[in-house]
């Protein structure tokens, strides 16, 4: 059985879930907006875990689950518990449930898309990018610092310098401009990252086992995940990797233990490719929706193939 | 050099950092409160991912990846004495921020390092007492019946008993060094254990029970290194100085 986690109206999960059913593969959904309905339990005995999912008036026997995708939301946000106080037990019981659900996740035999703790290097872009590195791609050059001085002899010896978040919070790309130069002095407080930048073409590359699906992104803007919010435009198009780079990005992947991953490329004039990050849970439905790329009927597919447990995987 | 890292109340990495100090000579401590102080921070990641590290203290001591050292890691969270006076949102995000940093330049660090940084901890990583009691079965370690459900306190699962009878039998660079006799099998188990966990330093913590049977009870990247005796400090002078 496969079991979908997350809020079914969100777009990536309802997608997948709707190529599940186009397969004819039947699913398990765990609604957390629901959770109150909901009751897990499981136990470890030499070294195999075991227990019951109970869901909508049904018990599931754990390990009949052989899959998930796993797109929950931060449970203490859920519309249903807006009004509860923190320690209610409304919140205590979705809490209990999150927690139990998060760690069987973390120790079940089967093929989770994807597991938490592999996720955990996107939250460091420098050490993700010496990971990133270590597979053969390029990264930008990259100083952190709270030294100005130090900033501006990057800036002298790179030119077009862009500045964002070392962490995965505020992740917004900004050029280091006069304005930023004007107020320099402040990275006293909080050292920042800075970087060369970097021209081409941004290719996004998502992997879905071995599944390769390339996306180029022409944006009049440096970052253009916001380029509509900021006024500009961001298009994109279905495109191709050669076969080697196509193989690296699989091996990244799986080096990093996510078999589903959005990787942000950038192809430059030369012809070279900057790895940028990552993307351990990656929000594919733009994408599909801008391409047509059948990226969800992929995940369904890679879920699909593990049914019945590994013996059972045929591709 | 060997390079010791450690939070400012750390017991035991300041009698491991003596120890080590007496029989090498050469080691610096560095504490999170020290760090937090840091006057200057340059960590550089170059395009073929080489990265360098220059941290200049506010005593004038400089942390660097251009001095050859051995690190002893116990730095657990990133230091926030100076970000509390931050006010919220702002300081959440400079924690991320800082702790960002930390996990990069850290691993920038080159040379012999127990224990690696990991996203879930900067002196190894911090493994749920089920992912540990998961992980040690399949070392071939016993372990006692593991029960998790949706009305476990999530906070208290994190802290399962401590057992007065509990020995901890430290795993380094391949060797095992115990305060009690343990059966080489159970050590085995936990030289496997400590591979399987990808951590270079691992205390696991076992119970005696009726039949000669050990069960492990609990795992560490961070143990309570005092118990190790001079066999642990040997252990760790070979593991830190190539």
């Amino acid at each position: 059985m496969i079991l979908l986690c997350g809020v079914p109206s969100e777009r990536p999960l309802a997608m997948v879930a709707a190529e599940l059913e186009a397969l004819g593969t039947p699913y398990l959904m765990f609604n957390q907006r629901t959770v109150a309905q909901c009751t897990l339990a499981w136990q470890i005995r030499r070294g195999t875990v075991s227990g019951t999912l109970h869901l909508d008036g049904t018990d599931h026997a754990l390990p009949g689950i052989d899959a998930a995708y796993v797109r929950l939301m931060d449970d203490r946000v859920l519309p249903e518990l807006r009004d509860e106080p923190p320690d209610s037990p409304a919140r205590l019981q979705s809490r209990g449930f999150h927690d139990a659900l998060y760690q069987w996740l973390e120790i079940a035999p089967g093929r989770i898309v994807n597991r938490a703790e592999p996720q955990g290097s996107n939250g460091s872009k420098p050490y993700q990018a010496q990971l990133i590195a270590a597979h053969g791609f390029f990264v930008p050059e990259t100083l952190i610092t709270n030294d100005p001085l130090a900033v501006l002899e990057f800036q002298r010896r790179h030119g077009t310098v862009i500045y964002k978040s070392i962490s995965a919070v505020r992740s917004i790309v900004h050029a280091l401009d006069a304005d930023d130069l004007s107020r320099l002095d402040r990275i006293r407080w909080c050292p920042v990252q800075f970087q060369a930048l970097v021209p081409g073409v941004d290719i996004r590359v998502h992997v879905v086992g071995r599944a390769v699906f390339a996306t180029e992104i022409v944006s009049d803007r440096i970052d253009y995940r916001y380029a509509r919010k900021m006024g500009g435009t961001a298009e994109l198009r279905e495109t191709e990797l050669s076969p080697e780079l196509a193989a690296r990005c699989v091996a990244l992947a799986a080096e990093l233990g996510l078999p589903f991953v959005g990787i942000d490329l950038k192809r430059t004039p030369d012809g070279e490719f900057y790895c940028f990050e990552v993307n351990p849970c990656p929000a594919f439905s733009y994408f599909e929706a801008n391409t047509g790329q059948p990226i969800a009927r992929a995940v369904a597919q890679y879920l699909a193939q593990y049914l019945g447990g590994s013996n059972s995987v045929t591709t | 050099m060997i390079l010791v890292l450690c939070e400012a109340f750390d017991a035991a990495a300041y009698w491991a950092a003596s120890g080590l100090q007496n029989r090498t000579g050469t080691v610096m401590i560095v504490t999170a409160n020290d760090l937090d102080g840091a006057a200057r921070w340059e960590h550089r990641v170059s395009r073929t991912g080489a990265a360098t590290v220059e941290v200049t203290l506010a005593d004038g001591r400089v942390v660097s990846s251009a001095t050859p050292a051995g690190v002893l890691n116990r730095l657990g969270y990133v230091p926030t004495d100076r970000l509390d006076r931050l006010g919220s949102p702002d300081r959440d995000y400079a924690m991320q921020e800082m702790n960002a940093l930390y996990l990069s330049w850290l691993h920038g660090l080159p040379g012999p390092m127990l224990n690696r940084p990991k996203p879930q901890g900067l002196g190894g990583m911090w493994r749920h007492p089920a992912a540990w009691a998961m992980m040690a079965g399949q070392a071939g370690l016993a372990i006692a019946p593991y029960h998790h459900s949706c009305r476990t306190d999530p906070a208290a699962a994190w802290a399962p008993p401590h057992h007065a009878s509990t020995v901890t039998v430290f795993a380094v660079g391949g060797r095992t060094i115990a305060s009690s006799p343990v059966p080489p099998r159970v050590r085995a188990g936990c030289i496997r254990l400590a591979g399987l966990a990808g951590e270079g330093l691992l205390g696991v913590d076992l119970m005696e029970q009726a039949g000669k049977r050990w069960v492990a009870t609990g795992a560490s990247p961070r143990p309570d290194l005092t118990a190790g005796g001079d066999a642990l400090l040997d252990a760790l002078q070979e593991a830190l100085t190539p």
